[in-house]
């Protein structure tokens, strides 16, 4: 969906936060167990898809998400996961988040289950993927003069706002994979081919564009239509 | 095609976010935690597992083995291009967030710099977690319309005029990383040595490397 976290382009923000460039993975207790806790409700199904959690996160309202941190992010959409799938209400959440706060010494309570943390070490080293078959061919090659689709909706999109309209150049055809519009709200996944686009800078940003750049993006055929389609 | 979830509104994230201070936001954590817990899904050690891969087994080292590599041995360099997958997997590198790898090598005319516009995407098999600037809206945005200013101004890297800048997003399930150029006067080092001269900015592309 078009909302603030499709950056790609401003101008407005200002120098990079580089204060905490220390090299570590966690600044703080939170942190680590935002990441752990995110990874856990995936394994148990409460978060279905990557892509789902992203857009989680891309519903928040645009105040919202510029002004929470990194981590936080993760754990707002982790929340927003979890009740919207069923695993555990508001009401709960919330509840249970008051008394840590009341006492934040309560206990957190244990429990013992070796093979999740087995599961995900073996998914943290051997990758979990996307990719399916959509049976069809591609229907682009490297080469081909293309245009990006315009949108406006409101589904998980990986389409930015920058190149929409744009044309390109297919760069590479990379493997297919599950369409963040469909797998991010539907029940079964829709598998398509892939690409890589080029975009030059004079194409995305009109003659103030820095001649000698360009833009490499990847997107999902339904992205794109031939160059010169009357469409 | 079932519908599960069609919802764009910000769901339990209204009036919640941003938290008010760290207390609230590890309170939340604790929570969700102990309702986990009690209801039997996690294990007492999980946070601490998972954080402890990208905490000490995976981190920049690793690119820079597969960097050094590539530089020394001109085969593997082009085994690394045409399927950077399974020539990292050779060295005993890959996984999550690393299961379709690119290598992007830079050369003489041609300098690559990876992003990702939407969120935070990035090689994690081969760069560990990303710094806090990577995934900041500030970079995010700028990377795309100012390249060569971003790498001036923040990073102090003047890439020539004549040299083209693409800048990588990686919107899609395929996750970049900068192969950078070899640096003069390097021809004597080790593989090891060369391991130390790469860093992660420099496989990230915003930074070159430096021959000592």
């Amino acid at each position: 969906m078009r909302n603030v976290h499709d950056v790609g382009g401003m101008v407005g923000f200002g120098p990079l936060p580089r204060d905490d460039d220390n090299g570590s993975a966690f600044d703080s207790e939170w942190e680590k167990a935002t990441m752990g806790l995110t990874f856990a409700a995936m394994a148990n199904g409460y978060v279905r898809s990557i892509d789902e959690n992203r857009h989680a996160k891309e519903r928040m309202r645009p105040e919202a998400y510029l002004e929470s941190s990194y981590w936080e992010l993760w754990l707002a959409a982790l929340e927003v996961n979890l009740v919207e799938n069923g695993a555990f209400s508001e009401e709960e959440i919330v509840g249970r988040t008051q008394e840590f706060l009341d006492d934040p010494d309560r206990p957190i309570g244990t429990n013992s289950l070796p093979e999740l943390n087995d599961g995900l070490v073996a998914m943290i080293d051997n990758g979990a993927s996307f990719g399916g078959d959509p049976g069809v061919p591609p229907r682009f090659a490297a080469g081909d003069a293309v245009r990006v689709v315009r949108t406006r909706t409101r589904r998980h999109t990986r389409r930015p706002l920058y190149a929409q309209g744009c044309r390109a150049v297919v760069s590479r055809v990379n493997p297919p994979f599950a369409l963040p519009e469909v797998i991010a709200h539907e029940a079964e996944p829709v598998f398509e081919h892939t690409y890589q686009i080029r975009l030059d800078a004079s194409e995305v940003f009109g003659p103030s564009g820095d001649a000698s750049s360009a833009v490499y993006l990847d997107v999902f055929e339904s992205y794109l239509e031939p160059e010169g389609d009357p469409s | 095609m079932t519908v599960v979830n069609d919802r764009s509104d910000p769901g339990v994230t209204e009036g919640r976010y941003p938290a008010p201070d760290a207390a609230h936001l590890l309170a939340c954590t604790r929570a969700i935690e102990s309702l986990m817990k009690d209801r039997g899904v996690i294990d007492d050690d999980t946070i601490d597992v998972v954080a402890a891969k990208y905490e000490n087994d995976i981190g920049p080292f690793l690119g820079a083995k597969v960097v050094a590599r590539a530089w020394s041995d001109p085969d593997f360099f082009d085994r690394l291009l045409s399927d950077a997958t399974a020539a990292c997997k050779e060295l005993g590198i890959g996984g999550m967030q690393g299961e379709h790898l690119i290598a992007l090598a830079d050369t003489d005319d041609v300098h690559h710099v990876i992003v990702c516009t939407l969120c935070s995407c990035y090689p994690w098999p081969v760069l560990g977690i990303p710094p806090t600037w990577y995934k900041s809206p500030e970079y995010r945005s700028r990377i795309v319309s100012e390249p060569r200013e971003l790498l001036r101004d923040e990073f102090g890297y003047d890439v020539r005029a004549d040299v083209e800048i693409r800048v990588v997003d990686t919107s899609a399930e395929m996750r970049y990383f900068v192969v950078p150029q070899r640096p003069a006067g390097t021809d004597n080092l080790s593989e090891d040595e060369l391991a130390n001269l790469v860093t992660r900015d420099s496989i990230i592309g915003v930074g070159p490397v430096a021959a000592t």
